[in-house]
């Protein structure tokens, strides 16, 4: 029986590998808040800056609970955002770049993704923060990096995964080569940024820790993601072969369809393998005991109708079927999970992949938590994620120290 | 000496394929000493597999994938099953900082070297186990190469034409895997300077595919919607596509996500009469009317090369890249610029272009590539004689017996 969670903030060395981490946010959408999030999911304490009125983008982005758009129903800012605290500032307004200035003084590390000399024209810098906090980590993370020819271009989710290779051979072993590229599901590209600047930033963390000393970090989301496709891409310089969506299959292997939807199979340990995948999906006579069959040459060059044969032989089994033979028979075939499988995955389920939210205006539901587990902490939800600017008292007051006079006049003139 | 930032840790890598090797790749990268436990008895599979580059078996310090995931490593054989030689690893464990390994989950419980093993033997010490499945539950036994936990992982199935198959995404996943461990790994290195205890990671590849759709698995949670294929559409955003440029096969990306971002492409664009329609006078009129506004974008993207229309586009202010291909990449203004390939030279394997990775920027503690990967066993004894503090005839005799191959 899974316990529920409410938000429960544990200090101790439970709460997180990284506990006693201050961080602030300056950054929104997907890459930025996804680094944060990692950090914050392992006990880092983040305060989350947001732009007064709006705030970040995300609030505005389904999928919203109900289907209802409003700045706290979105689940993808949920998904980003929880365990955050949150305040708004408006850093071009000289009073509230002085406060921002205040909070990273004291923070550890910055993780801000605006255009290369935005945060100049706000004097808000690397090299002017290093001066102010000797010891702080800037990550700056942006589509193309802070120099170069394309550092101040735009680029959403959907250009950053066109700019890296993988878009340009997504999706592979099309059937459809005349059609554009494609970007893998939702913003799948973009956490992956995230991650990246995730690893980089805890380098410059254990730098700090050890010596004292802050420095920049400095993350492309380009080069981030043309380090995930590097195989494809290096048959250029390499080979001089250029690949493209259609040359990414395998001429046997790949996608099948089956009874009730699709799996995916291949091998690497040739024949061993394969004959494994003919045992699970059973062997018609015609070929069945035929030795050819263990040539590799042979089934590469009967490729086309080969694939056409298994396929007679996988669309009368369930993907279920497939992949329960699979397992026991150790072949190289996974079912292609729809959301919902993944969710009620028995594996996943069993791992406590999911977490059981109890949410007070969402009520209860399962909320997907993190790919490792640590043997000295686990997940935890410590807070839901924060309302626009509802930690500006409790930050500004108690940690910076504003009294409330102070504190009324910054809000009466904009700044906060 | 390097200036990478973990210059002062020490990593035994007991990892093999993609993932695992790859997570050690990036310690090595930030000044780590990384010492690759291999043996005759279980060759790392990329280093026996095809070569990438030419289909075919290349030799065992041939192989670009091999060379490219274990730059800055060390290697030394010590034969695992061999009594001496698990005596020696346990004596490297005493003196290292962290364990990568990524076999079969039980395989390390079974050569007896299994957490609980080691951390008797050092309490601070950083283990990570990588597995399609993460150590536990019902499924642990599949079979996990890349393309089998993109499918399970539920990323396939959602990736593609709305009215096509699933796609299959391959190496990729193992990439993905492989950076998400490390950041766990480094967190807990930073959890030991507060601390001085180390701790284990259960790292589960196809989780770290699955956590990338968070916002669909909400989409389900919240509201029972079942996402699925959707090309290249956007919720909110339009145009919001790839869009066929002059050439073959050449595409650029557009996305414009509100009234501003539109009045700026038009303008770029010329101001075409379709473009005061006023099926396209809002963002939410746009998105409705995507299917044929992508029509009509394409009409004016297939006038330039991909390249033109991102400098015309980029010059308005409008969020537009090309679909870049290999080719592309490998001469692009930017990215030579950034220094993002570098030419290896390998002694066997001769000279490669290569990425020059990990892709970060640290002003004060660079990841550099200090040598390429190394050769089979290259530094056995290395490690046998300066870590250890074994004579060259001890050596000598140990592998001839068999602990040391």
């Amino acid at each position: 029986m899974k316990e529920t969670q409410r938000p429960n903030r544990d200090t101790s060395r439970k709460a997180g590998p990284l506990a006693g981490l201050t961080i602030v946010e300056f950054s929104e959408f997907i890459a930025g808040p996804y680094c944060s999030k990692l950090l914050a999911d392992m006990g880092a304490k983040v305060i989350k800056v947001e732009l007064p009125g709006q705030g970040d983008i995300s609030r505005r982005r389904p999928p919203f609970k109900g289907d209802a758009s409003g700045p706290d129903n979105s689940g993808l800012f949920f998904f980003l955002n929880a365990n955050k605290l949150g305040v708004t500032l408006d850093p071009f307004h000289p009073e509230g770049r002085k406060v921002l200035l205040t909070l990273i003084a004291k923070a550890d590390l910055l993780i801000e993704d605006k255009t290369p000399g935005v945060m100049e024209d706000a004097e808000l810098d690397f090299n002017r923060l290093i001066r102010v906090n000797p010891r702080l980590v800037v990550t700056s993370i942006t589509p193309f990096g802070q120099t170069g020819p394309y550092r101040n271009y735009r680029a959403y989710p959907l250009n950053s995964f066109q700019s890296g290779g993988e878009g340009y051979l997504t999706p592979g072993a099309s059937p459809y080569p005349r059609r554009p590229p494609l970007k893998w599901a939702n913003y799948s590209g973009d956490y992956v940024c995230g991650v990246s600047a995730a690893g980089a930033t805890l380098l410059a963390i254990f730098h700090q820790k050890a010596t004292g000393k802050g420095q920049h970090v400095d993350i492309s989301k380009q080069e981030a993601l043309l380090d995930m496709n590097t195989i494809d891409l290096l048959r250029w310089p390499n080979r001089g072969e250029l690949a493209n969506r259609a040359t990414r299959g395998y001429k046997f292997a790949g996608i099948m369809p089956c009874k009730n939807g699709y799996v995916d199979f291949g091998f690497h340990r040739w024949p061993d393998e394969w004959q494994a995948i003919l045992k699970v999906i059973g062997t018609p006579g015609w070929w069945g005991e035929d030795e050819r069959l263990k040539d590799r040459a042979f089934c590469e060059e009967h490729g086309i109708e080969l694939k056409k044969r298994l396929e007679d032989s996988f669309k009368v089994h369930t993907k279920e079927e497939i992949y329960r033979k699979a397992i026991d028979g150790h072949a190289a075939i996974a079912p292609c999970l729809q959301i919902e499988e993944v969710v009620n995955s028995p594996q996943m389920q069993a791992r406590g992949f999911f977490a059981e939210i109890d949410h007070p205006e969402w009520g209860n539901f399962q909320f997907p938590t993190s790919p490792y587990r640590f043997s000295e902490s686990a997940w935890t939800l410590r807070r839901l994620p924060p309302r626009l600017g509802e930690h500006n008292e409790e930050i500004y007051c108690q940690r910076l120290g504003l009294s409330r006079e102070e504190f009324d006049e910054l809000r009466k003139r904009g700044a906060i | 000496m390097t200036a990478g930032a973990i210059r002062n840790i020490r990593v035994l890598d007991f990892s093999w394929g993609m993932a695992g090797p790859l997570t050690a790749a990036l310690l090595a990268s930030a000044g780590a000493e990384v010492i690759k436990i291999e043996s005759e008895q279980r060759i790392d599979m990329s280093r026996i597999g095809a070569d990438p580059y030419t289909g075919k078996p290349s030799g065992i310090n041939k192989n670009a994938i091999f060379n490219d995931l274990n730059r800055n490593k060390l290697s030394a054989n010590i034969n695992l099953k061999h009594p001496k030689g698990l005596e020696l690893i346990k004596r490297l464990i005493r003196i290292s900082d962290v364990i990568v390994e990524n076999y079969s989950a039980g395989v390390m419980e079974r050569l007896g070297l299994g957490y609980e093993v080691v951390r008797e033997l050092n309490p601070r010490i950083v283990m990570s186990s990588s597995s399609t499945m993460g150590g536990s539950g019902p499924e642990v036994g599949a079979i996990g190469y890349a393309p089998l936990f993109a499918a399970s992982s539920g990323l396939s199935d959602m990736t593609g034409y709305r009215d096509g198959p699933p796609t299959e995404i391959r190496y990729s996943m193992d990439i993905i895997s492989g950076y998400t461990t490390f950041v766990a790994v480094m967190a807990a290195l930073v959890s030991r300077q507060d601390t001085d205890q180390g701790q284990y990671v259960d790292f589960s590849s196809r989780e770290s595919i699955s956590i990338l759709l968070g916002d669909a698995i909400m989409d389900y949670n919240l509201n029972g919607r079942i996402q699925s294929r959707n090309g290249n559409d956007d919720d909110v955003m339009a145009p919001h596509n790839c869009y066929r440029c002059a050439g073959n096969d050449s595409w650029i990306s557009i996305a414009i996500a509100n009234d501003d971002e539109w009045r700026a492409f038009c303008r770029a664009a010329g101001d075409p009469d379709w473009s005061r329609d006023p099926g396209f006078a809002s963002q939410e009129s746009r998105h409705e009317h995507r299917e044929e506004l992508d029509r009509l974008v394409e009409s004016w993207t297939m006038k330039y090369s991909h390249y033109q229309a991102m400098e015309l586009l980029q010059a308005a202010g409008v969020a537009a890249v090309a679909s870049l291909t290999p080719q592309d990449l490998f001469t692009d203004p930017h990215l030579q610029e950034r220094g993002a390939f570098i030419l290896m030279k390998h002694p066997e394997g001769g000279d490669r272009f290569s990425v020059n990775s990990p892709p970060w920027r640290l002003s004060e503690t660079p990841c550099t590539i200090e040598r390429d990967a190394p050769l089979f066993g290259e530094h056995t004894e290395h490690v046998c004689c300066k870590l250890l503090g074994l004579s060259p005839e001890e050596v000598r005799q140990l592998t001839e017996e068999g602990t040391l191959k």
